[in-house]
């Protein structure tokens, strides 16, 4: 008789290290699967850049101020200033809170609650991405319940995929969007292959996930359309019908959350273009030029470029995908799922809405081409196209893309080292530090301010000072304004502190009242603007 | 049966082989690229030997308006030869040099000592800069007339093949003792 007779506990935990490892290969799989992009990134930094990931400050004007606003947040919540342009605030500000720019709070405030429980310096976010990505990876694994083959497939793909993997060491809103993607794919996939014997929690999860990538890019908002696909009942054209009905209605409400906490853009993206819905707006008044000159350029710009690099060839993979991807999903089904026909039609409809939807909105709003905006915004959703694809069909379907992105390398490579070589410096660091570092400090944070104004710093005269915006004190966030036309200001300034590198811009302060020079430094001047009421006893 | 299988097999064959095609069309010159991009950077930048060469065929110029806190003043330790080091020790310097592009290699001389010193050179591969080599000081001085060596094809990645084309070299020196050693206003040899 056995031994463990009586002793069921003990039988069980037996049980269980048998279970244990017999999947061991599995779960080493899914160990590599979520180490290998780490692994990779780690190497790039310590052989290419000679850093290492805690070597990272944000220099760029994007990563600045991204770091500024999730430092904002983890510093004081809601109680900082107005970050944006123009001086300009997010909807939201007629809450009395100080919002963020024009990427909306959500990811400043994801980022922000993780950075108040474990600091936030400027190297954190290199180590939040890459543990988000391993996680994320990992539950990706886990929903998918792929072979040992499927998970290194997946891994070779991401440790290639340079690409991808650039925007997991440096302070990018990308690193989160590609964590999402691998989450969407995991549970998109096992929505839609088991259909009605899916556990109870995927639909809220997945519900939950889809409205959280939305808030964080509105473009997510789109896949509402596939989670309320009805898979069962394809050909109800009323359950089409009240699909589209709950997609829209839930795609508006996260894109209504989304700007209501986004501060405005108003600058065009590249000189001289004509910019998303200004060219609608110009439609409905008659006037097509415009609609027709985003048309042109971008079939031009994709189709009939100067140039091949890689980053547009990756755009053209992605548009193959989009047409090959709902056939492959309907005639190449991988033999070994034993998934009925239904689901090989609700995949394919969701690589189309997933693709189709992306594509479509940065062919229709942005100047796809103008740097490659339109493979920014599409790269995640196809991320998560192509691994629910190396789970449903058969993976040689997929090899094309490791065979470019490995020939694509050295390129790529070279590629990293520009881009990240001055994130990964202390020269710029250090000089802005050395220039800027004590006259900042003059700019004190009101905690019993009347108005977020008050902890507001602009940047007056110039646009993206990057590495500069660090050095301002944690709790204060930073509007950009560009100087006038014809160097007069037309309305009021509302911040309290302005921050000037350009003389012309001193020259139209100089001439508004209530604005006192605190300081200077070199090329620098910080003046107050004694025009916002910040205090109860003033005026 | 013969249809599923040019179907099946050959057409992501076919792909892959386009992917191939399309990918190597990105470049100008793959096995140049190769080295460039994979292989140079991870390469061995240890000092050849040391000696200090007398004189250089180099087309260079130093661009004063875009370097910045350096200072350069005669050796004491060797006649004929200036040093360029930071002005205000505090804070890094840029030397900025022009070079042509007209051959495989040249050398130069960076000089430094303490944990704190750091010389980097970088190649201005627009639209950013790349670190072509990186030096961090010791606890001593390291020896004059060590040659660095820096293979000059790789400075611009658009032109690899490209001969005799003018590339801006930038020198970062971090530290009070960080130096690059010169003659006649030259620092490559």
């Amino acid at each position: 008789m056995d031994a463990n007779l009586g002793a069921p506990g003990r039988h069980t935990i037996l049980n269980r290290l048998r279970y244990l490892s017999s999947r061991l290969p599995w779960l080493v799989s899914v160990g590599v699967l979520s180490v290998l992009p780490v692994v990779v990134v780690s190497a790039l930094v310590t052989f290419y850049l000679k850093s290492n990931l805690q070597d990272y400050f944000p220099v760029g004007g994007d990563s600045a101020t991204y770091w500024q606003e999730i430092a904002n947040f983890a510093k004081v919540g809601f109680h900082s200033g107005h970050s944006g342009f123009e001086e300009t605030a997010a909807p939201a500000a007629k809450l009395g809170i100080g919002t963020f720019g024009s990427h909306s709070q959500w990811f400043p405030m994801l980022y922000g609650c993780i950075a108040k429980m474990i600091g936030w310096g400027p190297a954190t976010v290199s180590f939040i991405n890459i543990v988000l990505v391993s996680l994320s990876l990992g539950a990706m694994a886990w929903l998918m319940k792929g072979t040992i083959r499927f998970n290194l497939f997946c891994a070779v793909f991401l440790a290639t995929s340079l690409y991808i993997l650039t925007f997991l060491p440096i302070m990018m809103m990308e690193a989160l969007q590609y964590c999402i993607s691998f989450i969407l794919a995991g549970l998109f996939y096992r929505r839609l292959t088991l259909s009605r014997k899916a556990p109870s929690w995927l639909g809220p999860c997945l519900w939950g996930t889809i409205m959280l990538a939305a808030l964080t890019r509105y473009s997510w908002g789109i896949l509402f359309f596939a989670y309320y696909m009805p898979v069962s009942r394809l050909r109800s054209g009323n359950a089409w019908l009240a699909c589209l009905a709950k997609g829209l209605c839930f795609t508006v409400l996260g894109f209504s959350l989304y700007t209501y906490f986004a501060a405005p853009y108003p600058y065009e993206p590249f000189p001289g273009s004509v910019f998303g819905i200004k060219v609608y707006v110009s439609m409905l008044h008659g006037d097509v030029g415009p609609f027709l000159t985003l048309f042109k350029t971008n079939i031009l710009g994709v189709f009939h470029p100067g140039r091949v690099t890689v980053q547009l060839v990756l755009f053209w993979i992605i548009i193959f995908y989009f047409i090959a991807a709902p056939i492959l999903s309907l005639f190449e089904r991988d033999d070994s799922l034993a998934s009925d026909s239904r689901s090989g039609l609700a995949l394919a409809i969701f690589h189309c809405i997933n693709l189709g939807g992306i594509l479509a909105a940065v062919t229709l709003y942005y100047y796809t081409t103008l740097g490659m905006v339109g493979l920014r915004q599409s790269m995640p959703q196809f991320a998560c196209t192509f691994l629910v694809l190396a789970r449903s069909i058969r993976i040689r379907w997929l090899i094309p893309v490791l065979v470019f992105q490995v020939v694509s390398i050295p390129s790529s490579i070279i590629t990293f080292m520009d881009n990240m070589e001055a994130e990964y410096n202390s020269y710029q660091q250090n000089i802005a530090r050395h220039e800027t570092g004590k006259l900042f400090k003059l700019i004190k944070y009101n905690k019993n301010a009347l108005s977020p104004w008050c902890n507001t710093v602009l940047f007056f005269g110039g646009y993206g000072f990057g590495v500069y915006m660090l050095m301002i004190p944690p709790e204060i966030s930073i509007n950009d304004m560009r100087l006038p036309a014809e160097d007069e200001l037309l309305t009021p300034l509302k911040s309290a502190w302005i921050i000037t590198d350009n003389q012309r811009a001193s020259d139209v302060l100089k001439q508004v009242s209530g604005v006192e020079i605190l300081g200077s430094s070199g090329v620098w001047t910080l003046y107050s603007n004694s025009n916002v009421q910040c205090h109860q006893f003033e005026r | 049966m013969n249809k599923n299988f040019a179907l099946e097999r050959v057409l992501p064959v076919c792909l892959s082989a386009t992917a191939i095609i399309v990918g190597l069309s990105i470049y100008s010159d793959f096995p140049s690229a190769f080295y460039c991009g994979c292989i140079e950077p991870l390469e061995s930048k240890a000092p050849l030997r040391e000696k200090l060469l007398p004189c250089t065929s180099v087309e260079q110029h130093i661009e004063w308006e875009h370097s910045s806190n350096i200072t350069h003043a005669p050796s004491s330790e060797v006649d004929g030869w200036e040093i360029f080091s930071p002005a205000d020790p505090q804070i890094p310097a840029r030397l900025t040099v022009m070079v042509v592009r007209d051959r495989s290699e040249a050398v130069w001389y960076p000089r430094l000592n303490g944990p704190d010193s750091s010389i980097e050179l970088l190649a201005d591969d627009d639209p950013g800069l790349r670190l072509m080599e990186r030096i961090r000081g010791r606890n001593e001085w390291t020896p004059i007339g060590a040659q660095h060596v820096l293979y000059l094809p790789c400075l611009k990645y658009d032109y690899l093949k490209a001969k005799n084309v003018p590339t801006r070299l930038v020198f970062q020196l971090s530290g009070r003792w960080t130096q690059i050693w010169a003659r006649q206003g030259d620092i490559l040899f």
